[in-house]
């Protein structure tokens, strides 16, 4: 029972339903200190429920902050601003593999930061066999410019006047229910 | 084989997978070598990114769209020169729509077509007789002369 958000995914299976939250705590106030400091995360979770969750993970480690210590005053939802044109994004990250933790940069171009993310997600678990709960995004930025961008592959596809053909397509049925295990001709894999 | 059909700002592509199947977009941007940022104002298709797998490639092109324009740019472009009515006259295009018409037939259109075609083969049938008549004797005569020799 997940409460639909403004910029959710349409499509399930294209992208994960990650959403982008800020959430703000801070210590509960005391005779000493009647206005602590309010500390902000970026914090990337299904709901506000695991990113409260995550929230007092960070906390307690970096701030010594235990969720019986403190409050959390906002959770705001981060919605993108623009999300009608590409963007190259950077994250970098650290992971838990099986043995050590690795610290990483990817690039990828998305639409939304919730889009680059979800890509994130899942090319670390293809290539790294790596759990979201295992990965801590540390920082993301929008890259603009060229000298920003470290990867040739998300390079190549800027600019005005990139295109490439088709040169195989596997066909299949355009819908469940015109799936057959048995087809009479060989597919034809070179018909754009 | 040339290629020919590119994957480029401005290409006129139709949707073949998905909810929105069947409907023509244009591309508006090139994502990566695996997705790309589709937009079919005049034809019902959201902005959206979308895999170039659910994507078929068609040979038009939308004259006037620019690398990420948005879709008020893009209606303007269509206004000027709309790919999607060439499109309509391909021959692709019109078997799928002879297919939704066909689909759409009631009872009576039904019969109707029924009857249409009885009068035409009916018409044929005549034709072909008169022309059997016209070169039939001699090419019955040839006919038989051949099998007559076998």
């Amino acid at each position: 029972m997940v409460k639909n958000s403004a910029q959710d995914p349409q499509d399930n299976s294209l992208q994960m339903k990650i959403r982008q939250y800020l959430v703000s705590g801070r210590r509960l106030p005391s005779k000493d200190d009647p206005n602590p400091k309010v500390i902000s995360m970026r914090i990337f979770a299904r709901n506000t429920v695991a990113a409260k969750s995550r929230f007092w993970w960070n906390l307690r480690r970096l701030n010594k902050l235990r969720p019986s210590h403190g409050q959390i005053l906002a959770v705001q939802e981060l919605f993108e601003r623009r999300d009608t044109n590409a963007k190259t994004y950077g994250i970098v990250l650290k992971y838990q593999s099986r043995t050590t933790i690795h610290n990483m940069y990817k690039e990828f171009r998305d639409t939304t930061l919730n889009g680059a993310v979800s890509q994130l997600y899942q090319e670390m678990a293809g290539n790294h066999r790596a759990q979201p709960q295992t990965i801590h995004i540390l920082r993301t930025s929008v890259l603009t410019k060229s000298a920003d961008i470290k990867r040739g592959k998300t390079n190549q596809y800027r600019g005005d006047s990139i295109k490439f053909p088709i040169v195989k397509t596997v066909p299949r049925a355009s819908h469940k229910k015109f799936r057959t295990v048995f087809k009479a001709k060989r597919p034809n894999l070179y018909r754009s | 084989m040339v290629l020919t059909k590119f994957v480029e700002v401005g290409r006129v592509v139709k949707i073949n997978y998905g909810p929105q199947e069947g409907r023509l977009a244009t591309i508006v941007e090139i994502l990566n070598d695996k997705r790309v940022l589709i937009d079919g104002p005049t034809t019902g298709v959201q902005r959206q990114v979308i895999p170039i797998r659910r994507l078929t490639l068609t040979k038009f092109n939308l004259k006037g769209a620019t690398r990420g324009a948005r879709t008020g740019v893009i209606t303007k472009a269509i206004k000027k020169s709309d790919p999607f009515a060439q499109y309509a006259q391909t021959l692709a295009a019109k078997k799928v729509a002879k297919k939704v018409l066909r689909a759409k037939l009631n009872d009576f259109d039904r019969f109707r077509v029924m009857i249409l075609r009885k009068r035409r083969s009916a018409l044929l049938s005549t034709q072909l007789k008169t022309l059997k008549k016209s070169t039939g004797g001699k090419a019955q005569a040839q006919a038989k002369g051949g099998n007559k020799k076998k």
